[in-house]
């Protein structure tokens, strides 16, 4: 997701702090947000919720948008979302002020295209162990997500970080060795009993003996 | 003996129920599949349990996709025997469970397309003893927010 000005959120500066605040701000429809980076002191605002969603809805995880904490507009990136386990509602949100001019790092999901031939012909399982990359670039060139073409993946075969060809200007982080698609052979349908376990008694790592 | 993944090595052969109070701390998100079972409620799973949702999906799913099983039985629960007066100390190792408290991820899929994945999971969650929730990845990224 680049740079786009026209997307931006409000926020309001925020004093109070600690857990009954917290909840008292969700109960009323907004989120606690800390926003750092950028050699700034770090600041604490809210965000409305629903707003919040929308932008996640239209613009994704990797959105750069621009926060107008009571007036002021930053350009900042989504640094962590802490989500309630159970529910799924937003918790707090951490943003970071990043430059428009300046190479920062970012997480990029993987998105899997077409079907594999290992799948297709040879019956195989598609295996998506890497399923976002860190990658550093400039705000303004940040992929919405990074493709991966998975049509000519046999079985067995594997498409690596090193496989990947990307625009210009933006270096992956991590190691070119990483899998991020993999077309695995099925497994033989297991009987019911699990293949390790299957041994009745536990053993007792510290005996009494050991511990005179 | 156990038709069900049980520890390898453990310290003592006993332990005390514990408390079950509160949601999962860790274990919430889906890490390595594409489709997840996620607990909504608190309780003991027992290995057999855990087993059973396990074989249910792997047939549903015949020799397709791949499956996770994000929870494991290490806490050991004891019974006395029948007909027994109480005290004379506790009773013997019986079976093994794993506490599994709202918000944990049960099992994980991927390779298969969501109706399968959810029906698999549909099956296995009726092998459980606590609400459960299907969830996808897409979810998890900012569909339900």
């Amino acid at each position: 997701m680049s740079f786009d000005t026209s997307v931006s959120l409000n926020a309001e500066g925020r004093t109070t702090r600690g857990k009954n605040e917290a909840r008292r701000l969700r109960a009323a429809g907004l989120v606690p947000v800390t926003l750092y980076g950028g050699g700034q002191e770090a600041a604490s605002a809210t965000v409305a919720k629903r707003e919040f969603a929308a932008l996640i809805r239209a613009h994704g995880r990797n959105a750069i948008f621009t926060l107008n904490v009571d007036g002021a507009g930053t350009p900042v990136k989504i640094a962590e979302v802490q989500l309630d386990p159970i529910k799924g509602g937003v918790w707090h949100i951490d943003l970071m002020r990043i430059s428009l001019t300046e190479k920062a790092k970012f997480e990029v999901s993987v998105k899997i295209i077409g079907e594999s031939e290992g799948v297709k012909f040879g019956g195989g399982i598609l295996d998506i162990p890497t399923h976002s990359l860190e990658i550093r670039c400039l705000p303004t060139e940040v992929p919405d997500a990074i493709e991966v073409d998975v049509t000519k993946l046999g079985l067995g075969a594997n498409f690596k970080v090193v496989d990947l060809s990307l625009a210009e200007g933006i270096e992956i982080l991590d190691d070119p060795e990483t899998v991020i698609a993999t077309v695995v052979a099925p497994r033989a349908e297991e009987g019911a009993v699990a293949a390790e376990g299957g041994a009745e008694p536990e053993v007792i790592k510290k005996g009494k003996g050991e511990e005179k | 003996m156990a038709e069900y993944k049980i520890p390898k090595k453990v310290k003592y052969r006993k332990q005390q129920r514990g408390r079950r109070a509160g949601a999962a701390k860790r274990g919430t998100n889906i890490a390595f599949g594409e489709f997840a079972l996620k607990a909504m409620e608190v309780s003991w799973v027992t290995g057999r349990q855990i087993e059973a949702g396990r074989i249910a999906i792997t047939r549903y799913v015949k020799r397709g996709g791949k499956l996770w099983i994000r929870i494991f039985p290490d806490k050991p629960i004891t019974k006395k025997p029948a007909e027994t007066r109480m005290g004379k100390g506790k009773g013997a190792p019986e079976g093994w469970v794993a506490v599994v408290k709202p918000g944990r991820i049960i099992f994980e899929m991927e390779g298969v397309d969501e109706a399968t994945a959810k029906r698999a999971m549909e099956l296995a969650a009726a092998k459980l003893p606590i609400k459960t929730k299907f969830i996808s990845r897409r979810d998890q990224e900012g569909g339900a927010l």
